[in-house]
This record gives structure tokens, sequence and C-alpha cells, in this order.
């Protein structure tokens, strides 16, 4: 696992693989719940994890993407969300609800299955780092967006992007995805710390 | 245990609670029901006062299923929110739909999140999507039909294309045919035109064809008429030959009957000479008409003297004019040329015809002789017509005139005299001296004979020659002195006994002497004793004789100096042959057979007289 550091956190080996075990429980969760819900065996697999700055975070997004977005707040704010290019979110959409022929428009029923979809990452992801930062969340709701840079370049606090890759496995196919955790000001360095225990009071 | 309803209603949230068209329940963490608002109560037909109080799972169980206890025990553990999607889950509390068929149930999007607060509470609020996923059916629907549609229009324009792409295919073939077609029909047309133009040449031989057989047709009509005409020729030849030979031969075979009377002899005598004359005009005739015929006809050219040789001709037939009470004369318009240039004889013979004929056919009236000169172009040509007052002629009998041996001739010839042939030959001749023959007649009137020939390029004046000349007609029979060769010795060379007997004969009745010779030799031989004895006035020779012929015997005789004149018989009557005469030394000649007064005239020319002879000896 990759981790590319930014501006403004360090990272060292020891955070880096804290982070990605971070993110691979939360997807383990998510697999798990996703495969219960659909019958069929689910996979999630996140191969590359990325900091970045907000500012950088438009040229991740693909045009014509599919967002769920769900906030959270408490001892750290911030954002996280599942992105979809638009044809993947259709494939993984009607995959997960056995669908053989292939739609090209993202009506209310796929986008219905991605805003579920999103919800059960995000509350894996999500869970697994209040249980990391040992402090609960208060969550909005699971919201579609078309963009999230729009959605992110409205606040002033958020300095860090957590970006990570992650592929659904789904009966031989593959979907690829992003989860993109938008952390305010300074909550990464938290989370580093503690995750490693390295709690600064 | 708070009574949230009261809790709610007292707030006034209790009525947007029930106002709310979604349906909202709050549960605690045992799934107890807390709340449950009017829409809920309405979907669910359970009363809010039979629901609060009550387990949600109790009253409906699948809540309790796998998919949705966990997320709903996360809820409250973790505090995340969870969402149950229509398309994944279809409802979260089974009832039946508001709207369309009953029997189906609504389908709902359920989301349920934690309240804040000590208390462990949940709030779940149920979207009724039954409408919406019913549209969006329909929609796919519409849209599969619009994609099936439009998959079946681009077939059917795919197809279309196809077709489209056979018929310009088809078009281009049929072009390329209608190309090929017309091409070949371009071909035919050409094809066709040059059978025409075959057709036509084709046409064009069989008519030439048909011409030429025409032509031939004609040609060998012509050939076997001619045919036809020569043996009618030959037929009535032999029978005109044979009429006068019978007469002949009976005649003298009367006259060997020595009973026969004096009356009779002289009769016989008399008959078998006018036949032996006629028969010589015949044979002559026919003789001439064949030369003629065969090309072999000469004619020659010497320079006459016009008024001369017309007058001799009228005198010559003055005697048979005569006989007939006729008068006849010659008359001349205009001037007449001195001299012309043409065949005497031959036109001679066609004036003795011409004019023969007008006394034959006229028996009372008059022959007039007109001559004149006129032009035919540069040439200068002599016009004689024959003008008679006689019976005349109609337009069929002219039309066959100058025709030898037609029938009609032969029954005016029998009648009139004649052999028939005078007109054809006459016409032939004046042909050959640049001229023709034409007439005009009427019956019962008269006929003009008009006879044209050419005169020639007049040259120098010159008497014509001595066979022109000294051409007097004399009546038959008279002498112009009684006994005119008394004391004229001449010599007879003949090898023919009869020829010498008839010579010897006339000679005799004029009062001449002679001696015979049977050949030239002989000939010699007595006029070289005469040279010594008693030389002879003149020579009568005949030319064909065997061991010497009068040629040899003559060109001898001048070359051993004899000047003996020398009177040459001949058969032949060719000017030629006259030529030939002299040039062997002769010094006249006379034509077989002998016409007496002729004989007579000729000797007395030439022969010495007897005193001259004594003297020179």
């Amino acid at each position: 696992m990759n981790i590319a550091a930014g501006p403004g956190v360090r990272l060292d080996a020891e955070a880096t693989d804290a982070l990605a075990e971070m993110i691979n429980i939360g997807s383990g969760l998510a697999a798990a719940a996703l495969s219960d819900l659909i019958g069929m065996r689910i996979e999630l697999t996140v191969p590359t994890i990325r900091l970045m700055a907000a500012a950088d975070l438009a040229g991740e997004a693909p045009p014509l993407s599919t967002t769920v977005v769900q906030e959270f707040a408490g001892d750290i704010c911030g954002c996280a969300a599942l992105m979809f290019p638009r044809s993947s979110g259709i494939v993984l959409a009607q995959l997960l609800m056995g669908e053989e022929e292939a739609r090209d428009e993202l009506d209310i029923e796929l986008t219905g299955v991605l805003l579920e979809v999103g919800n059960i990452v995000l509350n894996g992801v999500l869970g697994s780092l209040s249980n990391a930062i040992r402090a609960n969340f208060c969550y909005s709701v699971p919201e579609l967006v078309r963009s999230l840079t729009a959605r992110v370049a409205g606040s002033e606090e958020t300095e860090e992007v957590l970006v990570a890759d992650v592929q659904f496995s789904v009966e031989q196919k593959e979907v690829r995805g992003t989860v993109v955790i938008v952390f305010s000001a300074g909550s990464v360095q938290k989370v580093i710390d503690s995750l490693l225990g390295t709690a600064a009071e | 245990m708070l009574h949230c309803v009261e809790m709610l209603g007292a707030a006034g949230v209790g009525e947007i609670f029930d106002l709310l068209p979604i349906g909202v329940c709050v549960i605690d963490r045992n799934l107890q029901i807390l709340g449950w608002n009017a829409k809920l109560a309405e979907w669910t037909g359970l009363a809010r006062a039979d629901a609060v109080g009550k387990g949600l799972g109790e009253r409906f169980p699948n809540v309790l299923s796998p998919r949705f206890r966990m997320r709903l025990a996360q809820v409250f553990s973790a505090g995340t929110p969870a969402v149950f999607s229509g398309a994944l889950h279809r409802h979260f509390l089974p009832v039946p739909a508001r709207q369309g068929d009953p029997a189906r149930l609504m389908i709902q999007e359920t989301w349920i999140r934690r309240l804040r607060g000590e208390e462990p509470r949940a709030l779940i609020t149920v979207q009724d999507l039954t409408i919406e996923y019913q549209q969006l059916e329909q929609l796919r629907g519409e849209r599969g039909e619009l994609i099936r549609t439009k998959r079946e229009l681009e077939l059917a324009n795919h197809s279309l294309q196809a077709s489209l792409d056979l018929y310009e295919q088809n078009n281009q073939r049929l072009q390329a045919e209608v190309a090929e077609r017309a091409r070949a029909q371009e071909v035919l047309r050409r094809q066709a035109e040059d059978l025409v133009r075959a057709k036509d040449r084709e046409v064009e031989h069989t008519a030439q064809l048909e011409r030429l057989v025409q032509e031939l047709t004609a040609a060998r009509q012509q050939a076997e008429a001619a045919a036809q005409s020569k043996s009618e020729f030959l037929a009535n030849m032999s029978h005109e030959i044979r009429t006068p030979m019978t007469a002949i031969l009976g005649y003298v075979d009367l006259l060997r009957d020595q009973a026969v009377s004096d009356e009779d002899r002289a009769d016989a005598i008399e008959t078998v000479h006018r036949n032996g004359e006629h028969l010589l005009t015949i044979i002559n005739d026919i003789l001439d008409i064949s030369k003629i015929e065969a090309g072999r006809m000469t004619i020659e050219r010497v320079d006459c003297e016009v008024q001369p040789f017309l007058m001799d001709v009228v005198r010559l037939m003055s005697g048979r004019a005569a006989e007939k009470k006729l008068e006849l004369a010659l008359e001349t318009r205009g001037t007449l040329p001195d001299v012309m240039t043409t065949d005497p004889t031959r036109l001679r013979q066609i004036l003795v015809n011409l004019i023969g004929n007008a006394i034959k056919f006229t028996d009372s009236g008059s022959v007039r002789v007109v001559a004149r000169a006129c032009r035919d172009g540069g040439a200068a040509r002599l016009q004689v017509d024959v003008v008679d007052t006689g019976i005349g002629m109609t337009a069929e009998q002219l039309g066959g005139l100058f025709q030898a041996f037609t029938q009609a001739d032969m029954t005016m010839s029998r009648r009139y005299g004649g052999t028939g042939l005078g007109l054809a030959i006459s016409r032939r001749l004046a042909r050959m001296l640049g001229g023709d023959i034409t007439v005009v007649s009427e019956p019962g009137r008269g006929s003009t004979f008009t006879v044209v020939c050419d005169c020639g390029a007049p040259a120098a004046a010159r008497a014509a020659s001595s066979t022109t000349r000294a051409m007097t007609a004399e009546s038959p029979g008279a002498d112009p002195t009684p006994r005119p060769l008394a004391g004229v010795h001449l010599l007879l060379v003949d090898d023919t006994p009869d020829n010498r007997r008839l010579l010897s004969f006339h000679v005799q009745r004029q009062g001449g002497t002679f001696e015979c010779a049977e050949n030239g030799d002989l000939a010699l031989q007595k006029l070289a004793a005469a040279r010594q004895g008693r030389p002879y006035a003149a020579v009568l020779m005949d030319m064909q004789m065997p061991v010497l012929d009068g040629y040899e015997a003559v060109r001898r005789l001048r070359a051993a100096g004899d000047r003996t004149p020398v009177i040459a018989l001949t058969a032949h009557a060719m000017s030629d042959d006259r030529d030939k005469c002299l040039a062997a030394g002769c010094d006249d000649y006379l034509a077989k057979p002998i016409d007496r007064s002729q004989l007579l005239q000729t000797i007395l020319k030439w022969s010495r007289p007897a005193a001259a002879v004594a003297a020179e000896a």
C-alpha cells in the first residue's frame, strides 16, 4: 500500500500503516455488510491511499461522477464521500440488483442503490475512524451530490484530504470507486496520533 | 416512560408530525414504538393508539430479518444512519400500495437515524416511492420501446441502405446492360444497313443480269433473224438462180431440135439471152451483197467530172425509159462541183439501180434526176434525187424497202423483175461512199429516192480515168457501121473452147478475121511468127490460163519488144485487177462476160489500121 504524502502532514511508515489499517478495517466491515445484503460475495480492496490538499481534490474527481456524501462531526469534523464514475456506478448498482441488461441511465432505482452502498461503505469507514480516535461522531444522512469539490470548496476549514481508491469485486466483475475523507484542519494529525497512541492532550 | 406523543403534541410538533407526507416512526433500542404518525397509521392500518408501546418487530416481523437487524443495531451502537433503498429491499414495512393494484406492496425508501439525546432513540422515515418506481417502470418500458424502435429503425435503415445499394448495383448493371444493348443495337443497325446495301447491290446485279439476258436474247434473236433471213435469202436466191437456168437449159434443149421453126428458134434464142442476162445480174448482185456483208467490198477514190458522169448515167438509162415511153431528164439545182472524189463504179451502180427502179415502177409520166451540191458540216456532198410519177409505196412497203430478202420484196421482184437485192446493195454502197439513201413516197403519186454521198476534197481538175469515159447508151443490137472489123486480124487467146468460139463468132460477125491460141505459150509462138509474117491488129488475151497465163505472156511479149496491142479479158472486175493487167503490159481490159458492143469499141480503139501495120512491117 502506497501513501503519498501531501504538504502539512508528515507521514512516516507507522502512520501510513495505521491509516491503511483503519481504512481496511472499515472496508472489510462494509464488504461483509454488502455481502449479507445482496446474498453474493463481495470483496472490497483498497489498493491505494493518498493524502492531499483540498485544492488538489478537483483533479481527482472524474467527470460525470456519482458521489454519496456523509458528514461527520465530533472531536474532528469533516465529510466522507464515495465517488464513482457514472458508468461504474451504474454497473455496480446493476450488479448488486442482479440485473443483466446494461443500462445507461442513472435513475432513482440505481441512485437509491448507490446511496445505500455509499451509506454502508462510509458507515464502515467512519465507524472505523471513530473507533480509532475513541470518540463518537454525529453523522448526517447520506446525500447524493453531483460534485464533491463544489461541496467542499465552500468550506474554509478543510485542509487535508484522504483519498482511497477502492475496488469492488462482485462475481468476477470489478468496479472501481474512490473513498474521500475530507478532514478539517489538523484533524488528520489527531487521527494519526490516536491511531499511534500518541495523543496530544 | 415519556409519552412522546404528548411531548410532541404539546410542542405543536405533533401537528407537523401528522401532516408529514411520509411515514414517521420513533423507536427505542429495543425496537419499541415510541411514536407513530398519522401517515403510517393510514398506510399500515395500525392506529397510533394501537402502535405505540408495542414492539415494531411484533407487528412487522420482517424488520427483524438479517438484512435490517445488524444495521439497525449499528444505528444505536455507532450512531451511523441507515438507508434502505427501494431497489434492494422493496419495503421496510410491508403495506399495500396506495395506488394501482392493491395486491402489490408499497415500495419504500427507509431512513433510520439516531436522535440526539441521552435516551437511545431512532427516527424511522418511510417514503412511498411506488408511483416513482411505477413511472420508472413505465419510462423504462417506453425507453426500451424507443430503443427497440430505434434499433428496428436502424435495422430497417440498414436493410434499406442495403436495398438501396442493391438497387444502385442493379441500376448500374441495368445501365451497363442498356449501354450494351445500345451498342448491340448500333451494331445491328449497321449490319442492317450493310444488308440493305448488299440487297440493293444484289437488286442492281439482278437488274444488270436481266438486262444482259435481255441483250443476249435480243442478240440471239437478231442472230436467229439474221440466220433466218440468210436461209430465206439462200432459198430465194437458189430459186432465183434456178428459174432462169431452167429456162436457159430448157430453151437450149429446144434449140437442139432441128425441126423447130425459125420463129420458135428466134424466140428461144431471145429467151435464152434474156434469161442469161438476168442470171448474170442475179449472180453479180449476190456476189456484191456477199462481198459487202463480208466487209470485203472496197471503195476506191478517184476523181471524176461530175456533170459528164451524171449525163453518162442518164444516157445509159434513156433506152429503157424510151421503151416505156417515159420522160427521163437530168436537172441541176445551183452550182455543182466540177470534180468529185468518189468511186464512180459504185456510184453509177447506185444511180442505175435507183433510176432503173423508177422506170420499172412508173407506167406513165416522168423520171427526173435532180442533182445539187450540199454541205454537211464542213463536208461537201452531192445530192441526187430520183423523182418518179410511179405507183408509189405505202408506209408498210417503205418499212421493208432496204432490207434484203424480205418476202414483200420477193413478190415485187417477181412481178416487176429485178433481184430484190438492188436497194439493199445500193444503200450499203451509199453508206460506204459517206452518205445514205432515203425515200419519200405517196401511193399512186410517185416516189422520190435521194442519194447523198461525199464529194471529197476537190483535187486538181483531172479528167476521169479511162473506164468512166465513153459509156454511151446504145440500143442493143444497133451497130454504128456494118462490118466495122473488116481487115482487122486478131489473135484470140483463151483456154476455154466455148469462149474461143464465142469470141470468134463475134469477130466474124463484125467482119474481122482471127486466129486462136489455147494458152499463153502458143500465143507467144504465134505472135513471134506474126512478127515475121502478118502481124495482128490486136490480141484478145484471157488472163487466167494454164501453162502460161495472160500476165506472164504479156510481160514476155513486151520484154520481146512486141508492141502489139493486148486487150485483157478477165473475169475479175476490180480496179486493182485492171491495174494488174495494165502493169503487165496490156493496153486495155474487158470484164467478162464480154459485152459485144464494148468489145467492138475496144478493138476498134486499139487495133492498128492494116495500112499502118503494113507500113511498119
